[in-house]
């Protein structure tokens, strides 16, 4: 362990404040390793899913990619005018560009399949979109990206019309 | 047998040390904060106005909360935004940085709450458990920090007894080494205002011979830096090796070597599947547009599934070892450069969040014992010694001399050594073309290798050769900066007595009597 070796004065902290940033420590571990394991391991081991800290800390751990398997799923929208579909760029739909990564890579469109967002996601693609007189929100499911990657099944979740 | 568990508490936790590389930390999270949120504010209809799609985090906010703020009218969220620029940048440059952190973090909640669509990433909510703790103190406000350099007033007693605050530039610089008893004067030389009323010009005066000394060889003595930073009539350290509480740094270790070990954890039991199935060969193989960046060997991965395997577990591995790794003397750089490394390696083939290259590389660092970092800046600032410019200002002036220290509190490396013209009978001595006239009338730099410059250029000169100035560098030495530089400069030394702050200098006392006339000409009615 590494000791403190510079000279000088150093802002000594009363016994007071020492207790303060001790129990700080503790409860702040604690709830740390808590939410660390509440999801994955201590609701399975009580078999109901235990309550979650609110406004801290990620819902299910620390890691997204724990379980990758060959089967990939995304969103797509179609501008439909005239009858006829086309593919919308989700770079035109959500064209917030962070620093050095894509979120549109990382799949943030598929968000809008679920059904209690489309009243909300129809209303702003009709804004941004004024000249397509309808859309199709389309789910597209790949079962193997490795031996049938070109086989994508596609599924229109739900309808904006006019 | 039970106060060794307290001591090792004790050492574990509550120790006092430097806290330079909190300090340090602060720049990576405020830019990690940057990266992550500003890209979505310049989209602002189409992610928090009322044109916005939004989505809601409702693991992560109680109901009540989500429905309050989604009420929140536009004209609120141009506000809160706003006070998100303000508090961002003051947390950057660390002025009131546990305000502005506070702030800022506030910000951010009310953002994520408003709409979790962009920036709700699980790395968002590791780094708001970063913010958290940053939060709690101001100790990363110790250094690279205005705050560190901000004048703070301390309690003292006048001549009557009476408490009052009084700033660290209203003292003068420490005297010159040997030089016996002259000090330069300021404000606080002057301990009532009543004795200033009549004394300060004969005591420039005085000074001015008594205050002369030198050095064998006939070269002018400076006042030591090292003597301006230790402070040793105030009890104070440097900025740089100030020490607090380590409790914040190491609960940041601990998130830093619990995530990676929880990670691991989770790729190998709780319906992870890394060790029995082949992740890392399905992300080689995911499709156009996916999360899997186009990097050069891609596609030769995708074509061999055993070495997938191998790397994936060659992760788990890693993963495993670091947080412990890291907490050993002996293996914690490698360790901190294998991190280094497997976070490069995420950021150029996965579509990974800039927390995964700005926070966590940083926060490795903090394994590295301040006081190695306090040590090494000290080697550095000893190997300087005969490499220093010399910085000519004007002793008698508080303005300068609070300028001065600001800058050594900046001069990380020790590169500075300041000269007081007004205890220098030779100032030829220091350069063959100086005058006292351009003493009195600017700062100057003269360089190691004898190059002379003054005003703004002595400033643009600083800023290149100062590290913690160098991001002012491209903005001062820009072409054509001059043309303001210059005359604003000047207006300010033409100035400068008038910017004391020192109560026995609201009249202007302090003054030289030529300015000090002209001052009281000036406000006198005609």
């Amino acid at each position: 362990m590494e000791t403190s070796v510079t000279s000088g004065h150093a802002h000594h902290s009363s016994r007071w404040q020492r207790t303060c940033i001790s129990i700080f420590v503790i409860v702040w571990l604690a709830v740390f390793h808590y939410e660390s394991l509440r999801h994955r391991y201590l609701s399975p081991l009580v078999g109901y899913e235990l309550p979650k800290l609110k406004f801290l800390f990620p819902p299910a751990g620390w890691i997204m990619f724990y379980n990758v398997d060959a089967s990939y799923g995304s969103a797509e929208v179609y501008g439909i005018k005239n009858g006829q579909p086309a593919l919308i760029d989700p770079h035109r739909i959500f064209a917030t560009r962070f620093v050095w990564y894509d979120n549109i890579r990382r799949n943030v469109l598929i968000g809008v399949l679920s059904a209690p967002y489309g009243s909300a996601f129809c209303h702003y693609l009709r804004r941004k979109f004024p000249e397509y007189e309808e859309f199709a929100v389309v789910y597209a499911q790949r079962s193997d990206v490795v031996h049938a990657p070109d086989h994508v099944a596609r599924k229109v979740i739900y309808r904006c019309t006019p | 047998m039970n106060a060794q568990p307290m001591m090792r508490w004790e050492r574990f936790v509550l120790a006092e040390r430097p806290s330079i590389s909190l300090a340090a930390f602060r720049i990576a999270v405020a830019i990690t904060v940057g990266c992550h949120v500003i890209p979505t504010l310049l989209q602002l209809p189409d992610n928090y106005l009322s044109t916005a799609f939004r989505e809601v985090n409702v693991s992560f906010f109680p109901i009540p909360i989500l429905q309050l703020i989604h009420q929140s009218p536009d004209a609120l969220v141009h506000c809160i935004t706003g006070l998100f620029y303000l508090s961002w940048g003051l947390f950057l440059i660390g002025y009131r940085s546990q305000l502005a952190c506070i702030v800022m973090t506030a910000c951010c909640y009310y953002l994520y709450a408003l709409n979790s669509l962009h920036i709700g990433t699980l790395s968002w909510d590791i780094l708001l458990v970063t913010l958290f703790l940053m939060c709690v103190t101001d100790y990363h406000g110790n250094y690279f920090s205005l705050d560190s350099i901000r004048l703070r007033p301390r309690d003292t007693i006048d001549g009557g007894g009476v408490a009052r605050r009084v700033a660290p530039e209203e003292r003068p610089l420490p005297p010159a080494s040997g030089s016996g008893p002259q000090r330069a004067l300021g404000c606080a030389d002057a301990p009532t205002s009543r004795e200033s009323h009549h004394a300060p010009n004969e005591r420039v005066e005085t000074q001015g011979r008594a205050g002369v000394s030198r050095e064998e060889g006939g070269v002018p003595a400076a006042t030591d830096p090292a003597a301006l930073l230790t402070d040793a009539a105030e009890g104070e350290e440097p900025a740089y090796r100030k020490r607090r509480p380590f409790f914040i740094q190491r609960m940041l270790q601990l998130q830093m070597a619990s995530t990676y070990f929880y990670t691991a954890l989770a790729k190998l039991t709780a319906g992870g599947n890394w060790l029995t199935d082949n992740p890392y060969y399905y992300l080689m193989h995911s499709p156009p547009g996916g999360v899997v960046r186009e990097f050069p060997l891609r596609g030769w991965l995708a074509q061999h599934p055993a070495l997938c395997y191998t790397i994936g577990l060659g992760v788990i591995v890693m993963e495993l070892m670091l947080p412990t790794l890291w907490f050993i003397r002996r293996t914690r750089l490698p360790a901190i450069a294998i991190g280094w490394t497997f976070h490069l390696l995420l950021l150029t083939t996965l579509h990974v969040p800039t927390i995964f290259f700005f926070l966590f590389p940083s926060q490795m660092l903090l394994f590295i014992p301040p006081e190695d970092v306090v040590a090494w800046i000290e080697r550095r600032r000893h190997r300087c010694k005969g490499q220093q410019g010399t910085l000519i200002y004007d002793g008698h002036c508080m303005f300068c001399v609070g300028s001065v220290r600001r800058l050594l509190a900046l001069d990380l490396f020790s590169y500075l050594r300041p000269v007081d013209y007004q205890t220098t009978e030779d100032v030829t001595a220091l350069h063959p073309s100086l005058t006292r006239d351009q003493c009195h009338a600017q700062i100057h730099l003269v360089e190691p290798n004898g190059r002379l410059s003054g005003g703004f250029a002595a400033i643009q000169r600083l800023s290149m050769k100062l590290s913690l100035l160098w991001l002012l560098a491209p903005l001062a030495n820009l072409p054509g900066a001059r043309l303001i530089g210059d005359p604003a400069y000047r207006w300010i030394a033409r100035h400068r007595y008038l910017f004391h702050r020192h109560r026995a200098c609201d009249d202007n006392q302090c003054v030289p009597r030529e300015a000090h006339h002209v001052k009281r000409e000036a406000s006198e009615p005609p």
